[in-house]
């Protein structure tokens, strides 16, 4: 039986604000209802994240994800059809659900094989540091400056392709002010 | 008693009277806030004593909530507090700017009015929309105090008095304060309401493009300082005696304007425009849910003036006085200062159009808050070379203002939008596209 401290009782409540929600989204018909509970799901694992003393990556997930990421599902949301009625079931039930029990045995799997406390914040605390945005800084943009150079090129050609695409011509226009008149 | 008349009239009696009585009022005040100062004048010490309290009648754990849960009541107590008496000072400030008087019936000065206020709205009956979601639709107005609340948590109210004295500060606000967008969202969508959608949608999509000069403004406040902790910025306003808002007046600028966007004040009060869209995302909430909404965008006024203070205005300190006034006070003050400021920018500016402000945003405030961000970078790694910034902080802080005013001046000048329009898009009556007629080929939504 697990001994009930402070961090157990904190993990065990954002473990089920992660869970709870993410089983909601699986299973709740509107798809408006499933996005709340995908952001409330993203805020349970930025818990997680704080728990693990890993505060720069937690606040990263609760402004990309919490923050960013949703209100991009939410344009994406708006663009479907019947958004809150006649969302069926998936006719691919018993195909995901197979799917989902080969995912759980392999994480139990691989908690088996792994000595988690190298990765969990007890790694962490005997390592000499207090603030984990200078460590990530300082390996950023030393260690792996390729990777986010290269990253950031890759963002920068996302958004002018996207401009480009969405940019209309000029002679759209044209066309709306002859039709005024 | 002749010569009592004689010597002092009626009226003149009446009116000495009264400004005798203000004259002791204030002495009085002073000294019972000189006494009260020096007995509060650190509140670190009721909170240890608070904690040791605890700690000796059970374990570490126990006293360590204990006393969290006693500094999150404090600071709800006091977003309560604020959100009490801010809604009478605008009232009545914004009363005074329009020559009225204001509310002055409810108790002396009309300082009861918000409890009647608050009072009347939870007896109002609360409507739901039929077609409405309704369990989407009871959510926001409370959750969208989450952020309001949470949002106070890095403030540096005195020095050892932050309640989340946390190394990243200035992006958990900038994160938590980015919940209230998907928040918005819902409260508009799941009204079913043409109008509530449309004023969520705006904005949503204001929100979204004033959020890249506020992370501008607060990179440059984070590269000079090689800090996001909010003591941490405070202290080193005050090591190197400089306000970072006089150092670099465009990113105090930049972030206070767009931040009246982002919590939805005037001249950016787009959610609520009520000339194009009856009243904005809350516009199907009544009674107490639409009072929860009007009672955030208070309380997030007030939060947007701590915020100005402590990264931009040097936090608890004030020219030696704290060393006589609890620096808590002088925060306090300051926030005040700049929640009449907002007022007054309330009560004076219309309100911008839509595209005027999109305009603004990405064509104005993006592009010169880059420019202000390199230079200011170029000046941090000049500084850097040296042990103590000096006089060189000061020549700096001197470049900037003209630089601010210079960046001014060229952007309305010479990249002013007109510029890259080619031709004026004026708009039409309804005669000149063909009048009444040309709606009939229209179909009807119905």
């Amino acid at each position: 039986m697990i001994e009930l401290t402070a961090y157990n009782f904190s993990f065990i409540m954002m473990t089920l604000i992660t869970i709870l929600p993410a089983l909601g989204i699986a299973f709740v018909n509107s798809l408006m209802r499933s996005l709340l509970l995908l952001i409330l799901s993203f805020i349970g694992v930025a818990g997680l994240f704080v728990l693990l003393s890993a505060d720069f990556i937690a606040i990263a997930q609760l402004l990309i994800y919490a923050g960013s990421i949703s209100i991009l599902l939410l344009f994406a949301v708006m663009l479907t059809p019947e958004i809150s009625i006649n969302n069926e079931n998936s006719k691919y039930f018993l195909l995901a659900s197979l799917g989902a029990i080969l995912f759980l045995y392999l994480m139990i799997l691989l908690i088996t094989i792994f000595d988690l406390n190298q990765l969990t914040g007890n790694a962490l605390n005997k390592l000499d540091f207090d603030n984990t945005i200078e460590q990530i800084g300082t390996l950023l943009l030393g260690k792996y400056i390729i990777a986010f150079e290269l990253a950031s090129v890759l963002l920068l050609f996302a958004l002018i392709g996207a401009i480009s695409i969405v940019r209309s011509s000029e002679s759209d226009f044209d066309v709306k002010i002859k039709d005024s008149k | 008693m002749s010569f009592f008349n004689q010597v002092f009239k009626g009226p003149q009696l009446a009116y000495y009277f009264k400004k005798i009585s203000i004259a002791v009022f204030i002495f009085i005040v002073i000294v019972a806030g000189y006494f009260f100062s020096q007995l509060f004048f650190d509140l670190s010490k009721f909170s240890q004593f608070i904690f040791d309290f605890v700690l000796q009648r059970s374990n570490y754990n126990f006293a360590y909530f204990t006393s969290s849960i006693i500094g999150a009541l404090g600071i709800i107590s006091f977003v309560g507090l604020v959100l009490l008496v801010g809604s009478w000072v605008e009232r009545r400030v914004i009363a005074k700017f329009q020559i009225r008087v204001g509310p002055n019936r409810v108790g002396p000065f009309g300082l009861l009015q918000p409890i009647a206020d608050a009072i009347k709205l939870m007896q109002k009956e609360v409507l739901v929309p039929a077609i409405a979601d309704k369990t989407l639709f009871l959510i926001p107005p409370v959750a969208i105090f989450l952020p309001a609340i949470l949002a106070w948590g890095p403030i540096p109210w005195a020095p050892n008095m932050s309640y989340l004295n946390i190394n990243v500060g200035i992006l958990y606000v900038f994160a938590v304060s980015s919940l209230t967008v998907p928040i918005i969202f819902f409260a508009g969508w799941s009204s079913m309401n043409h109008y509530a959608l449309l004023g969520s949608m705006r904005t949503v999509a204001m929100m979204v493009s004033y959020e890249i000069p506020i992370s501008l403004s607060l990179l440059s406040v984070a590269i000079i300082t090689g800090t996001l902790n909010f003591s941490e910025i405070v202290l080193w306003q005050s090591t190197n005696s400089i306000w970072l808002g006089l150092f670099m007046p465009f990113s105090l600028f930049t972030f206070f304007f767009a931040s009246t966007a982002e919590i939805n004040r005037t001249p950016n009060d787009i959610a609520e425009a009520e000339s194009e869209i009856v009243a904005g995302y809350h516009i199907e909430y009544s009674g107490m849910k639409a009072g929860l909404f009007m009672a955030v965008e208070l309380g997030n006024a007030v939060l947007l003036g701590a915020l100005v203070t402590s990264l931009f205005l040097n936090g608890w300190f004030l020219f030696g006085i704290e060393k006589f006034v609890p620096p808590y006070i002088i925060f306090i003050g300051k926030t005040v200062a700049i929640y009449l400021l907002l007022i007054w920018l309330r009560a004076t500016f219309p309100r911008f159009r839509l595209d005027q402000l999109m305009n603004f945003a990405w064509k104005t405030l993006i592009p010169v808050s880059i420019i202000n961000f390199f230079v200011i970078a170029i000046e941090v790694t000049i500084l850097n070379q040296f042990q103590s910034t000096g006089i060189l902080i000061y020549i700096f802080a001197l470049f900037n203002i003209f630089l601010f005013l210079g960046l001014i001046v060229v952007w309305s000048k010479i990249f002013s939008v007109d510029k890259f329009q080619p031709e004026k898009i004026q708009p039409k009556f309804a005669g000149e596209i063909g009048g009444l007629e040309a709606m009939k080929g229209v179909k009807s939504v119905d």
